[in-house]
């Protein structure tokens, strides 16, 4: 137990070490995406269409609030071909697939072929699985409680425990401190966006299988300790993810874990129906929806031109270069730098200004609630604008970049098989037109943001004195609700691009042994007034200078002898070819490590 | 700011994360996969997809210039429309490799000696044109230009 305690806490902390020096990612974990922007018309559409229908639905005013019962009263388990899906024995083989799915990426990781394309684990994990399952509980029911491999197989395990020894229970039955509320979940869920959204060797099959055991270990080291259903619903991440998704379904979740056994319910109920809450959320469960809104916004915004233009403005603003000089020193990478940076100011920077809308929502009606409450109670109004975009984002990536799961089904490893026959299929990148998917876009982001609105204008009539007070505590929360379903429509269209093509911060450096009376030279055309900064270090005095030609004869504007360390900047008068110049007048070898920036 | 030529700036290996390689043949080639070639067509509105089979129509000639590792002629994205078939003439005062993604083309132009390649363009989308690949070895996966296939 000690062992596997130091194994789980060592093992995160030696991969952070790793990843940290890991190059940047351009785009999304894996995979390109070819979308053309949305079209300006499409774009004006979409926010007209938004605006003007948040105040139709206010214009229909509620007088009363809904039944507090969202169900329509259909227990899906009553009907044939869902009560036959829902049957204890037809479950135990979805939980069996999906243990076996883990552990076939987790084989396919470590020991199939290293080629991202060739092997099934990235492309399981980030298309089928992150992309696929949020669609499905969005759209259909929170399918995870029941196929996630952590629970059954510690389920599993519990149950042999049972059966075996008089134990009664698997966990060491440690209470959860209540005031750690749901911190470990944002805690791993922030470190699995930065994994996804930063970390280019994500989509490395070998780093991801090391994640995906990292997090199991973590997993089942929480669930040992506080229990399964604790941890499940305080530590494990992407059961809080689907949860918050599954909301939105039409399906309810099931009232107890079929693996627990004993009949479950499914109902139905409206779209949305579930984020109409009940109790205001705590503030770290309220810190976790609103990471998850930031770190979706975020990767959209990573691939626009204006984070791109902003990280060469960062760049090239001199008032930054001794930090960008001593970050890159420190060997760290600078794009993944400004990334992690910037993705870690997102969640304070969404938080900041929900909680002050917060306000203005207690403010404008005067209400007695205080403001955390009124924050708790109004966040889960933004998801279904979450949803909606994400589901506008990632459609044709889904559809295309998911079509690479035909032929590594057949060949999950990389290593030549056919188990199919499909391992020859050539994926068809025409398989849905630009104009399906601007549509698609355009109207579920206005479908969204009318469901946002409804579901605050519900929980208002619950929540406040009465409804002209609810009424009036809507007009901040639409503000903000039309200012987040612009910023996701601007997000679509923008052009992708790749990563920012930061001149600036490629810094040509080097170290270079010179042979007594050996020079180095580095030249490059420069216009004028242009800056160039330089540093050097040398183990013995070598001379240095910046020279140019001028017909036949050479000028210096910058000449030093005998120099071991130095550095300096130079701007240039007119525009010409400069050349930097390192010459070793010592009897013995010397070792130059030199750097330019602002080439 | 002109980035000397003579600098070589080495970037990390390509690590194949632009990812749609074997994209030659748009339509399915086995039976199992054309079922879900057909199923994803019969399911979405057939206005709303392009055929795969691009249209006839005269070849237009689009000439692409290369000037110290950037594409300094068009100044934009290329933009062009389902279904048009476009030869890209390519001209570069260094050797270089190219690849256009998605259409997953590929083509080695030598210094000022036009290279084309010919685009049918079934599938709409923003594609990039990387290089894989400049004359002294250097390597980047910075997008030189854009091809944009709009729909009609």
């Amino acid at each position: 137990m000690r062992n596997l305690l130091r194994l789980a806490l060592a093992l995160p902390i030696a991969t952070l070490a790793v990843l940290l020096n890991a190059a940047p990612a351009q785009a999304h974990a894996f995979g390109a995406r070819y979308d053309l922007p949305l079209p300006l018309d499409l774009y004006l559409a979409g926010a007209g269409a938004a605006v003007a229908l948040s105040f139709v639905i206010l214009a229909l005013v509620f007088r009363s609030p809904p039944s507090r019962d969202w169900r329509l009263g259909i227990d899906l388990l009553r009907f044939r071909p869902s009560g036959v899906l829902l049957e204890p024995a037809v479950i135990a083989i979805f939980q069996t697939i999906s243990v076996g799915f883990l552990l076939l990426v987790l084989a396919a990781g470590f020991f199939g072929a290293q080629d991202t394309l060739k092997n099934i684990a990235p492309t399981f994990i980030w298309v089928i699985w992150w992309i696929g399952l949020a669609y499905v509980a969005a759209l259909a029911g929170n399918v995870w409680p029941v196929i996630n491999p952590w629970s059954i197989v510690f389920a599993g395990l519990e149950k042999a425990v049972r059966l075996l020894t008089a134990r009664d229970r698997l966990d060491l039955g440690l209470s959860y401190p209540s005031w750690l509320g749901v911190w470990p979940a944002v805690a791993l869920f922030g470190l699995f966006a930065w994994f996804e959204l930063i970390i280019e060797t994500s989509n490395v099959p070998n780093t991801l299988a090391m994640a995906i055991l990292i997090y199991s270990g973590i997993t089942w080291l929480g669930m040992a300790s506080f229990g399964r259903e604790v941890w499940l619903a305080h530590g494990e991440a992407f059961s809080l993810v689907f949860a918050i998704l599954g909301r939105f379904a039409p399906i309810d979740r099931p009232e107890r874990d079929p693996s627990d056994g004993g009949p479950s319910h499914w109902y139905l109920r409206p779209y949305a129906g579930g984020l109409i809450t009940e109790k205001p959320f705590r503030l770290s469960m309220m810190v976790f929806v609103l990471l998850m809104l930031s770190t979706v916004a975020f990767d959209g915004f990573k691939e626009t031109p204006l984070h791109a233009s902003l990280l060469e403005w960062i760049a090239s603003e001199p008032l930054f270069y001794p930090i960008l000089l001593k970050l890159h020193e420190l060997g760290f990478d600078l794009i993944a730098t400004f990334d992690t940076v910037m993705l870690a100011l997102s969640p304070i920077l969404f938080l900041l200004i929900y909680l002050g809308f917060s306000w203005l929502a207690k403010e404008v009606p005067d209400s007695k609630l205080p403001v955390t409450e009124i924050a708790g109670l109004f966040v889960l109004s933004l998801v279904p604008i979450a949803i909606a975009y994400h589901l506008a984002h990632y459609l044709s990536y889904l559809l295309i970049a998911g079509q690479l799961i035909i032929p590594l089904a057949s060949d999950p490893f990389g290593i030549g098989w056919d188990l199919f026959g499909t391992a020859g299929y050539s994926i068809d990148i025409g398989i849905i037109g630009a104009k399906f998917m601007w549509y698609t876009a355009v109207i579920a982001i206005v479908v969204g943001h009318v469901f946002a609105v409804g579901v605050a204008h519900f929980i208002a009539l619950r929540v406040f004195e009465s409804p002209s007070a609810a009424l009036r505590s809507q007009y901040p929360f639409l503000i903000l609700m039309v200012a987040y379903t612009m910023v996701s429509l601007w997000i679509l269209s923008q052009p992708i691009v790749g990563g920012p093509n930061l001149g600036s911060l490629r810094t040509p450096s080097d170290t270079v042994i010179l042979a007594p009376y050996e020079f180095q030279e580095l030249c490059f055309e420069i216009t004028a007034q242009d800056e160039v900064q330089y540093d050097f270090r040398s183990d013995q005095p070598i001379e240095f200078d910046i020279h140019y030609h001028d017909g036949l004869r050479i000028q210096f504007p910058v000449k030093l002898t005998g120099v071991s360390a130095h550095s300096g900047r130079f701007v240039s008068e007119e525009a010409k070819s400069y050349c930097l110049m390192w010459l070793n007048k010592n009897l013995a070898e010397t070792s130059l490590t030199y750097r330019v920036t602002g080439l | 700011m002109l980035r000397s030529k003579q600098i070589v700036i080495r970037t990390g290996d390509y690590r194949g994360r632009d990812i749609f390689t074997g994209v030659k043949r748009p339509m399915c080639t086995y039976r199992r996969t054309c079922f879900f070639w057909f199923a994803t067509r019969l399911l979405l509105p057939a206005t709303l997809i392009r055929s795969a089979v691009a249209q006839e129509s005269s070849k237009r000639v689009i000439e692409v210039r290369i000037e110290n590792r950037k594409v300094v002629a068009p100044n934009e994205a290329i933009r062009i429309t389902l279904g048009a078939v476009i030869e890209l003439r390519w001209t570069s005062d260094e050797a270089v490799k190219l690849h256009l993604h998605g259409y997953d083309i590929e083509l080695h132009v030598r210094p000022d000696e036009p290279a084309a390649m010919v685009v049918e363009a079934y599938a709409t989308g923003r594609f990039p044109v990387t290089s894989h690949g400049w004359e002294d070895g250097g390597h980047g996966h910075d997008a030189l230009t854009y091809l944009e296939v709009y729909p009609d």
